[in-house]
């Protein structure tokens, strides 16, 4: 591009009223035509919709035009599509840039209409400044790994397994505990077909386990985890199981072993029955003492208390987690007697002991021993509470139903209460369960229950119902809990090592709410089943052959492109023998190679992701990011800072978290000052000294960095370590200079956290105002 | 031919219901028995195919309980080669009688003959029907490197989500997310988009199915009209616009929306009066008033069926008078009406022109009803709610009542959204309206209503306009199509499952699966993970029969 002038098309979209019904859209466009460079500025009602595309690609030819500028919403969004555009029109991909006037400008300010139209100009004029500078950058091809990853062995992981391996893939099949099965191991019965639960589960781990393509590894678990997508390895760790394979399930180690758990009634050697799936025996080392009465009592010499643990590092090119859920503890919440009073019990332990005791006719309580002859249910324990987790559990309204079914089938003279808040049976089977519950005299009563209290094995319970605001009370011989989902309990571990998110909820975060439910925000990462939200068996299993499919798009192609965002090393600059970009690469990206007698970096391309790590490490800006290099931040500066700098606020937000949270806030409607500039960089371990300081030199009022909250919730492992560690030399310089400390922020934002932005934004602003007044 | 072995599975699916040793002594003098503890096991089966090795006889003969193992297991045993029938014996009177028939039917089946896997139409794959989950299965098909047919019946793909205005939980606008998957579509090299398109007839089984399309007349000529609309500006026929729940007008021949894929005119023949007049407007020479109907045959190894599902017909309900009262709307019509798109370019006004202040929301019409349809909708609760907040929204002081019977926000984020209209004032009245008066003058609403405050009170209320939560029923064609391929309807005339749970994405015969509002009411999420599914299922499908088609081959020519 050394000889070709620039010459730039931009493009302000009304996107209907979303944009149009706050910003003059024309009135935009008349200053993008008076920027040098823009030969052409043009408005449309959808920009991404065929005419709109066609547009540009037509006058990308027409004009020559050889830079773009869409001033639309969120490129979070639409980035790709507008890339096609310039492809298709044959311009280089890269040679685009966004204004994004709808989440951060229209959508935020919708209540000041005139000033969300004077920010867009200033958001057009950043992005021209950034776009003059632009290059044309080269996709990457890489090999892929032809094997996957899958997490979990509940329903959900193996039938992503099974799917895989049917499609010709070799699996890594990871499950944490012994057995395979999932949750469904504890299940009596399933809706709606009311068959065993194990029923399901066996035929299908057993054809996990014979399966030619899949290995199995029980008692493991992904321990690190590394690469990008179609190049990740995987360190499986596997605890040691005390059982050799073969062991063929005799159970004459069982009578002899002392140790009984107090959590499951099962001794410390065990199996979930005859059928456990893989067909060995488990022992479990937190509570067997050693003492060795099973090694004697096994025939085949199938146990060995002192196995060790075993790792093993394996290259896969996609991963699916499929980790599951866990439930609520109510013993958290004494109102509901759990623990304390014997009669109450928790759906699970129904489910337990239902699938455990053919008992029928007059049902006997399994903790007090006496006869129950009224039942109650009690709803949403631990879940649609102001105090606790808020969210509905969208099951449990499901399996309590059934589980009163399967009481009413042993005995159909049993008396059975539900107190209940709303009856949430949405799937097209549940409505006829809860209208069979009802004909077959079943009580609902609507209320919000205050206490469980009274005799242990007859407790009381206390209701209030909202509609009549009055209390009633009733009791019951068996008190059941309708416990909440809850995220797995090895939630924080799975999503630090495979570096994922979690929504407000707890759970696992989708990369978009509608459109990809299975998709993360790690390339190459996949969800499935109840660790993305409670759901049921057959939606988890859908999920599961979903993720496959999304695997199976990825790693049936030979070779799959990477986007060209890389580090570079200007070599005149680079002093050589520091390799502080080195050291602070979190990805290992960054090689030695001796130049000039000199040790220099080189970039391992393939490995690198583009967080800009180095270019924050280099003391004398000798490494930069493609995309995002210095020139092209400072230009935004710049840009921004144009007009009533000490007015203004500039945001560095990182790509992942805290740009998306700035989206988030759009989205969610949430008002904040109008002279908030956001700058994006794709991790805030690009920040430096040099960065922070050509900001105030410019005037700045104030400069907000963010970034991923640590230590987690970084997509680059480290980058937002580095930020916070540069950060206080940065800040003693700041103050060295004479500028108040208050005018430079460091806050996280998670990309769900838009009240945080909208807090964070909203307070440096009225501090600017007091330090304006202070100084005036 | 020497008797094929017997596995009598030891498991709770049938010591349920019977006595597995009593029943094994019945059998074991007459025929060759062993009983496995957990023949769905590992070890279960581990133990079978030892024995089956060893065998003189090519299969054997697993008796079960009540479970759904029976496939699972085939499968598991064809991988090493062996093939076995399921007996269900549980639902026998006694042990003995249980063991009569078992000897009978062994005596009289003959072994199955082992079916000849015949060569497999592995490259290509019909999806029928373009709304959300169509589009995301014939994506994911295409990008597994599939040839898809993605065929749908109307002038474009896009199905009830492009008519939608904003999406729940998070609000986000639906044609912006929705577009962008059109467009891809439209674009991708691997799919064959064929719209106005129906299925007429299918022959063959899983892995090589016969199709025969109906390819209705469109009059516009796809490669070579650009879209340009100047026929519609010339064409006299003004119409009501169905898309657009007919508040909006269009022209006889029309582009259907915006983001349209494709982004094509077509003609709506019923309502042309021939006067050429678009003919002569378009430079292109795209229009052909004369254009025919049209077959094609195709050949695909499996088929995902995504023909969605159908808004309730409100005027069923007659006493909430829609259809009659101008200003009775459903959700689907008030999407189109807080759209910046739709009719009133998004203001919130009536037909009459006075604006919208008061609302009422009645849940349930036409679902949980066993007049109409018994089920559950499953979403309605949760687009009345986006609907009360986009009204909150547009217009702060609004009041918003929602009748409901109970409010199902099960989905995530869904509870998040129902706690902020909450706080955003919006009412929740339990129970619902009995009937709906409209003034003559006004055109105001009157609701008649029980309030169950301090005991039951008769109550009245007074509003601009009542939004019926109608829920969904399946397609009014869908009981053809599914004559057409074969496939079993629930009975609430969705499509069955081959099982509810452990294959709820497929259809009751083999090769033919489904995703999306076929299957029953969902919401979009669900709708693409199952798409997503049937994608996964179908491919895995294929490459199975296809690897069983070559490995014999392979032996058959070896031997
Ligand atoms: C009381 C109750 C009754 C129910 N009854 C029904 C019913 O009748 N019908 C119905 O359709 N649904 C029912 N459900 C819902 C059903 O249990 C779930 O849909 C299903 O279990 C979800 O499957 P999953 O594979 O996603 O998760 P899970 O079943 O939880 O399986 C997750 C697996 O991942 C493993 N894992 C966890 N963390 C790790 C890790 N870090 N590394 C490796 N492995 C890990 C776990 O050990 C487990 O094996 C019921 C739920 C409850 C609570
Ligand atoms: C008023 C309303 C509001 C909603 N709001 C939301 C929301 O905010 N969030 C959310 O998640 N969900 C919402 N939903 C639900 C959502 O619309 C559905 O989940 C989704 O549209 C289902 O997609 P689908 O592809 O299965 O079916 P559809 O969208 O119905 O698409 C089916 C397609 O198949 C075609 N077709 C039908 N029969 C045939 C045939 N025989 N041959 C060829 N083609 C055929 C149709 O023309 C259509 O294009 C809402 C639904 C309604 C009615
Ligand atoms: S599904 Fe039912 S019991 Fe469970 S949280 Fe939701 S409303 Fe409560
Ligand atoms: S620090 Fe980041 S940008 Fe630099 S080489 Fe490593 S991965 Fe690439
Ligand atoms: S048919 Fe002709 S006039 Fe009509 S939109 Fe197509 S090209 Fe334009
Ligand atoms: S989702 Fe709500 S409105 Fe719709 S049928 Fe179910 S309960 Fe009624």
């Amino acid at each position: 591009m050394k000889d070709d002038a620039v010459r730039i098309g931009v493009y302000v979209c009304h996107c209907g009223k979303n944009i149009a019904g706050v910003i003059r859209t024309a009135d935009a466009v008349a200053f993008a035509q008076t920027i040098d460079d823009v030969v052409l500025a043009r408005e449309d009602p959808y920009l991404c919709a065929e005419p709109g595309q066609k547009q540009i690609m037509s006058d990308i030819q027409e004009f020559n035009l050889n830079r773009v500028v869409i001033a639309a919403c969120s490129p979070k969004l639409h980035e790709p599509t507008f890339r096609g555009a310039l492809a298709n029109a044959g311009l280089n991909p890269y040679l685009l840039e966004m204004a994004n006037i709808r989440e951060h400008c229209s959508w935020v300010h919708h209540l000041d209409g005139p000033a969300a139209t004077e920010k867009s100009f200033d958001l057009i004029r950043m992005a021209v400044a950034k776009a003059r500078l632009l290059e044309p950058l080269e996709n990457r091809r890489v090999s892929t790994h032809k094997r996957a990853l899958v997490i979990g062995g509940g329903i959900a992981g193996m039938r992503a397994a099974l799917d895989l391996a049917d499609m010709g893939l070799p699996v890594i099949l990871v499950e944490k505990s012994p057995f395979l099965g999932g949750k469904l191991k504890g299940w009596s019965r399933m809706h709606p077909s009311m068959e065993r639960a194990e029923s399901l589960i066996l035929p299908m781990g057993t054809r996990v386990l014979t399966h030619p393509l899949i290995s199995v590894f029980t008692d493991s678990e992904v321990t690190e985890f590394s690469g990008y997508i179609g190049n990740f390895r995987a360190t499986v760790t596997q605890s040691p199981r005390g059982v050799l394979p073969s062991c063929d399930l005799c159970g004459q180690c069982v009578p002899p072993c002392p140790v009984t758990r107090t959590d499951t009634g099962e001794k410390a050697i065990y199996a979930p029955s005859k059928g456990a799936n893989p067909s060995m025996m488990a022992i479990d080392f937190d509570t067997c003492t050693r003492c060795g009465a099973c090694v004697e009592a096994c025939p085949k010499d199938a146990i060995r208390l002192d196995e060790e643990a075993k790792e093993q590092v394996f290259e896969v090119g996609a991963v699916v987690a499929a980790v599951g859920f866990d439930l609520f503890q109510p013993e958290s919440q004494p109102k509901y007697g759990y623990g304390a009073l014997p009669g109450v019990m928790t759906s699970e332990e129904v489910e337990g002991w239902l699938r455990t005791s053919a008992e029928a006719g007059k049902l006997t309580h399994p903790r007090t021993g006496k006869p129950i002859r009224r039942a109650a249910f009690i709803q949403c324990v631990g879940s649609r509470d102001p105090e606790g987790n808020r969210y509905c559990s969208r099951i449990c309204c499901m399996v309590a139903l059934k589980q009163v079914k399967e009481l009413l089938e042993r005995d159909p003279d049993l008396a059975v209460t539900v107190f209940y808040r709303d009856i949430r049976t949405i799937k097209k089977e549940d409505e006829d369960l809860y209208r069979e519950m009802r004909d077959r005299g079943v009580r609902f009563v609507r209320g919000v229950v205050q206490s469980v209290t009274g005799d242990p094995e007859t407790p009381t319970i206390l209701v209030h119902s909202e509609l009549t605001d009055t209390l009633a009370a009733d009791r019951a011989d068996l008190v059941v809990l309708s416990l909440g989902s809850v995220p797995p309990a090895g939630r924080d571990r799975v999503k630090s090592v495979l570096k994922l998110s979690t929504s407000d909820d707890g759970f696992f975060l989708e990369a978009h709410p509608k459109l990809k439910p299975l998709d993360t925000a790690i390339d190459g990462v996949f969800l499935a089943g109840a660790c993305q939200a409670p759901k049921n068996a057959a939606e988890s299993m859908a999920q599961g052959s979903g993720a496959a499919a999304r695997v199976a798009g990825l790693l049936t192609k030979d070779h799959l492109e990477l986007d060209g965002i890389v580090a570079f090393v200007i070599y005149d600059q680079c002093h050589g023998e520091c390799l502080l970009c080195m050291k602070q690469c979190p990805f290992s990206a960054i090689e030695p190679i001796v130049m000039d007698g000199k040790k220099k970096p080189r970039i391992i391309e393939a490995a690198c992701k583009g967080c800009g790590t180095c270019a924050g490490a280099c003391p004398h800006e000798a490494m930069q990011l493609k995309g995002f290099t210095r020139d092209q931040l400072y230009a935004q500066i710049d840009a921004a800072l144009e007009v009533d700098p000490g007015h203004k606020i500039l945001a560095f937000c990182c790509n992942w978290c805290s740009y998306a949270g700035a989206d988030f806030a759009g989205v969610s409607r949430l008002s904040y000052p109008p002279n908030v500039r956001i700058i994006k960089y794709m991790c805030s371990g690009r920040v430096n000294r040099q960065l922070v300081l050509h900001a105030f030199e410019k005037g700045a009022g104030m400069v907000l960095i963010s970034g991923c909250r640590p230590p987690g919730d970084c997509h680059y492992i480290s980058g937002n370590i580095q930020c916070e560690r540069r950060m206080r030399a940065i800040r003693n310089i700041v103050e060295k200079r004479g500028i108040h400390p208050d005018r430079l922020r460091l806050e996280w934002v998670s990309a769900t956290e838009g009240v945080v932005f909208q807090r964070v934004v909203t307070e440096m602003n009225e501090r600017l105002r007091e330090l304006e007044a202070e100084n005036a | 031919m020497p008797d094929p072995p017997v596995f009598l599975c030891d498991a709770s699916c049938l010591t349920d219901r019977m006595r597995v040793d009593r029943l094994a002594e019945a059998l074991r003098d007459s025929c060759d028995l062993t009983v496995i503890p957990y023949a769905c096991g590992e070890r279960g089966v581990r133990k079978m195919r030892e024995i089956l090795e060893v065998s003189e006889a090519s299969h054997g003969v697993i008796l079960t309980g009540r479970c759904p193992a029976g496939e699972a297991l085939g499968e598991v045993l064809a991988d090493s080669g062996h093939a076995v029938t399921c007996l269900d014996v549980s639902a026998y009177a006694s042990e003995t009688v249980a063991a009569a028939h078992v000897l009978f039917r062994l005596r009289t089946e003959k072994k199955p003959a082992p079916r000849r896997a015949r060569k497999v139409y592995a490259d290509a794959v019909l999806v029928i029907g373009g709304g959300v989950a169509g589009v995301q299965a014939a994506l994911d098909l295409a990008e597994a490197e599939k040839k898809v047919y993605l065929v749908e019946r109307a002038v474009s793909i896009g199905g009830i989500m492009s008519q939608l205005d904003k999406t729940f939980p998070t609000l986000d606008c639906s044609i912006c997310i929705l577009g962008p998957k059109l467009a891809d579509v439209g674009r991708n090299p691997n799919i064959e988009l064929l719209t106005l398109t129906e299925v007429s007839s299918i022959k063959g089984e899983a892995g090589r199915f016969d199709v025969t399309l109906t390819l209705h007349p469109r009059y516009v000529d796809m490669s070579r009209c650009t879209g340009c609309g100047s026929c519609s500006e010339v064409c006299p026929v003004i119409l009501p616009n169905e898309w657009d729940l007919n508040l909006k007008p269009r022209k006889c021949i029309h582009i259907l929306f915006a983001q349209s894929i494709p982004l094509r005119a077509s003609v709506d023949m019923n309502h042309c009066i021939g006067c050429q007049l678009c003919v002569r407007a378009c430079e292109k020479e795209a229009i052909n008033l004369e254009d025919t109907e049209r077959k094609k045959k195709i050949k695909v190894g499996a088929i995902v069926v995504t023909a969605g599902l159908d808004p309730f017909d409100a005027t069923k309900r007659a006493g909430y008078g829609y259809g009659r009262y101008e200003n009775v709307f459903t959700n689907i019509d008030f999407e189109r009406i807080v759209c910046a798109s739709g009719p009133t370019g998004g203001s919130l006004v009536r037909p009459d022109g006075k604006p919208i202040k008061k609302v009422a929301f009645i849940q349930c019409v036409g679902s949980r009803d066993v007049r109409f349809n018994r089920y559950c909708s499953g979403f309605c609760c949760m687009a009345s709610i986006k609907e009360a907040m986009l009204i909150k929204e547009n217009v702060p002081d609004a009041e918003v009542t929602i009748f409901f019977n109970d409010i199902r926000a099960a989905g995530k984020g869904f509870e998040e959204l129902y706690l902020r209209v909450l706080k955003h004032g919006v009412s929740f009245i339990k129970g619902f309206p009995s009937w709906i008066e409209e003034d003559a003058e006004t055109r105001d609403l009157m609701l008649n209503f029980e309030e169950m405050v301090e005991g039951t009170h008769r109550s009245a209320m007074r509003v601009d306009a009542v939004i019926l939560a109608g829920g969904v029923e399946p397609d009014e064609a869908l009981a053809g199509l599914a004559e057409t391929l074969g496939v079993e309807r629930d009975p609430f005339g969705f499509l069955e499952e081959r099982h509810p749970t452990l294959s709820a994405i497929e259809t009751t015969v083999p090769g033919i699966f489904m995703a999306g509002g076929v299957q029953g009411p969902k919401d979009i999420p669900e709708s693409v993970a199952q798409a997503s599914g049937a994608a996964a299922r179908a491919l895995a499908m294929i490459h199975r029969l296809k690897a069983r088609s070559r490995s014999q081959d392979e032996s058959e020519r070896s031997s």
